[in-house]
């Protein structure tokens, strides 16, 4: 006489997969999460980073090329632009400080010869970088934070062209 | 005697094509992981170069507004800013092209 006590339902086997699979989508579900929350932490501390370091960054580069007359503010391909002309042993060259699609670039260039804004060597990524002449020999430099706050510096020209 | 002969053959046919079966599925599972873990494996090398070409610059960026001129060599950048990479996969070529003029770094990563 054979038992009864062993028949075999759908759901024996059914339960076990779908057991597995909410197990398994859950725990993706819970790196996914800590994925978001990493890089939404890391991206807001690398724009709070990069927006402080563009504006020592500008500030240094304005006052290692402070000569008479050598910086003004201008456009390049579009871009507003911090036109750095050098008179010591590269003269003959200019350097421009733009942004161009959000991101802070650099270009190193003879004189005369044409370039368009992407040519530029990318320094950071930035957001909303404004330069502005406050008076004759002061500019303000400002960018956004990561949370919206405005942060800006002022840089003086402290040299004076021979008039 | 016949009939119970063809059921023996059919029975065994039938565990034959099972096992078949089970051979594929378990192949095409072990191709498919393998496509999946090279596409992986290549897509990280890729990454790494990027966060590595990334850091470079930060910190070149870093130096200049702290020091006033563009870090003469890598090294200063290693021992000083913390910078660290993996040097059996990456070679990295920096050119100092000037105390005030941007360095041009080039990254090459190195075959296996």
């Amino acid at each position: 006489m054979r038992s009864n006590s062993r028949r075999n339902h759908m759901i024996d086997l059914l339960f076990p997969i779908i057991l597995f699979l909410l197990f398994t989508i859950s725990a993706v579900v819970v790196i996914l999460l800590a994925t978001r929350i990493y890089e939404s932490t890391t991206a807001s501390s690398f724009l709070n980073d990069t927006s402080r370091t563009s504006l020592s960054y500008i500030s240094e580069k304005i006052h290692q090329n402070d000569s008479a007359d050598c910086i003004l503010l201008g456009t390049f391909d579009g871009c507003d632009a911090l036109i750095m002309t050098h008179t010591d042993e590269r003269e003959g060259y200019t350097t421009y400080i733009y942004v161009y699609e959000n991101q802070l670039k650099e270009l190193f260039i003879k004189n005369g010869v044409t370039a368009t804004a992407s040519a530029g060597k990318t320094i950071l990524q930035v957001q909303n970088l404004r330069m502005e002449e406050v008076s004759d020999r002061l500019l303000r430099i400002s960018t956004k934070d990561a949370n919206g706050h405005i942060v800006s510096t002022l840089v003086g020209l402290r040299s004076t062209s021979e008039r | 005697m016949a009939r119970h002969t063809t059921f023996k053959y059919d029975k065994k046919q039938h565990y034959d094509g099972k096992l078949l079966a089970s051979l594929c599925c378990f192949l095409i599972i072990i191709i498919l992981f393998y496509m999946c873990f090279s596409s992986v494996s290549e897509n990280t090398t890729k990454r790494q170069k990027e966060h590595l070409e990334n850091a470079i610059n930060r910190n070149i960026v870093h130096y200049y507004a702290t020091e006033g001129h563009y870090p003469d060599n890598l090294t200063i950048l290693t021992e000083r800013y913390g910078l660290t990479y993996d040097r059996e996969h990456f070679f990295v070529d920096y050119r100092m092209q000037g105390s005030n003029i941007y360095p041009d770094v080039t990254i090459i990563e190195k075959e296996d």
